[in-house]
């Protein structure tokens, strides 16, 4: 589903590179992932989101849902903030996969943070560090930040982020799932506008 | 009991974000409030805010009139953003619209008291303070108030949790949801 909630239009190449892009990140994020759980981890096709800075805390699911969430930012030639977005259930699963213990239902603790924030962390790299490979740029990443709460909070805090700089935003989103559990995780990618225009150049120049 | 209709509310309207998987006591009457918008009743009715992280939920009413409203701000300063069309983002204009719109309704300018929730910080890696917009929001909207002249009686603000409120026009009451957790401020 591509959903345009917002009367903004891009061009339908810049929309298709970057859901390319997506495929790509998304693609060497879930083989990071695979090796690290050891577990075939497969991706969902991108899609785009296009949508204005006050509505992103709105356009993905339930608001109130609580969920994991996983941000760092872009630095660089290639600005923009990568999110890393699972349920609490599936953070503590893949925790427990990657410690080799048995999987027991909890609320994540210290420990459980910390491993979750460094596999995100290894993730999102990946796919960070696989659209710049593509693009020909550098994009360098933050150090993770990782909260646990409701969908709505997160995404607010990030869209506060991005209204510094820009009032749209394309967001490129891949799903993440294995073992036919279908929600695994979101990957999205937010570029920021400046990135968007070199990218879209990059893709016409292909 | 007639929704006054602000600027903010007409973009709401062109995108409506449903609520309708969410059951609530409080939300299946209430209005909800979107990021960067407010919203004034003149009558007895609730309004919400679902999932207050950074942003500040500030409610403003005159309990004789029974007028009030409640502003979800993103940012502090309106002076200082970069949007300038819309502000009801900012937590000092939007006060400053909100209280107009009230008095022009018929609130009392003296009997208006506020309450206000949010402003936390969700992720763990930012620790500066200019980075912590929370906090920002959250001391611009009390300097607002403070020139406004309208008392604060009730705050939970702060922390790293995020929040859900529910403010009620007909006797003033302001509830908080933080996970399984609920109280009145």
């Amino acid at each position: 589903m591509n959903t345009t909630p917002s009367s903004m239009r891009f061009d339908p190449i810049l929309i298709d590179g970057l859901k390319e892009i997506g495929n790509i990140g998304a693609a060497h994020a879930s083989s990071a992932l695979s090796k690290l759980v050891d577990r075939c981890v497969m991706v969902k096709v991108s899609e785009h989101v296009v949508c204005t800075t006050q509505q992103l805390p709105s356009v993905f699911g339930d608001p109130e849902q609580r969920i994991v969430a996983i941000f760092l930012e872009a630095h660089g030639v290639g600005k923009g903030g990568m999110l890393f977005i699972l349920t609490e259930n599936i953070a503590t699963e893949l925790v427990d996969m990657i410690l080799s213990q048995p999987h027991t239902d909890r609320e994540l603790n210290e420990v459980d943070r910390d491993a979750i924030c460094e596999i995100a962390n290894i993730c999102t790299s990946a796919y960070l560090s696989a659209v710049a490979k593509f693009a020909g740029i550098t994009m360098v990443p933050s150090p993770p930040g990782v909260a646990v709460d409701m969908l709505h909070a997160i995404l607010q805090q990030i869209s506060v982020m991005a209204e510094e700089i820009t009032s749209e935003l394309v967001i490129v989103r891949t799903q993440l799932f294995y073992d036919n559990s279908p929600h695994t995780g979101h990957l999205l990618y937010l570029p920021d506008p400046e990135t968007i225009q070199l990218l879209e150049r990059k893709f016409r120049a292909v | 009991m007639e929704d006054r209709c602000t600027v903010c509310d007409v973009a709401a309207e062109a995108n409506p974000v449903s609520a309708t998987h969410i059951s609530h006591p409080y939300i299946d009457k209430a209005a909800i409030v979107g990021v960067g918008e407010y919203r004034v009743l003149d009558g007895p009715g609730h309004l919400a805010c679902l999932g207050l992280g950074s942003c500040v939920g500030i409610a403003i009413y005159d309990l004789h009139a029974q007028i009030g409203g409640l502003a979800h701000a993103m940012l502090p300063h309106y002076e200082e953003g970069r949007d300038k069309v819309n502000a009801a983002k900012y937590a000092d204009s939007s006060i400053m619209l909100m209280v107009d719109e009230l008095v022009e309704m018929g609130a009392t300018r003296s009997r208006l008291r506020a309450k206000i929730a949010g402003g936390a910080q969700m992720f763990s890696f930012i620790s500066s303070d200019t980075l912590n917009i929370g906090k920002r929001n959250y001391k611009a909207a009390i300097l607002t108030l403070k020139s406004e002249h309208i008392r604060l009686i009730g705050e939970d603000t702060g922390g790293t949790r995020g929040r859900t409120i529910f403010f009620s026009t007909a006797d003033g009451s302001y509830h908080v949801k933080m996970g399984n957790y609920q109280f009145e401020i």
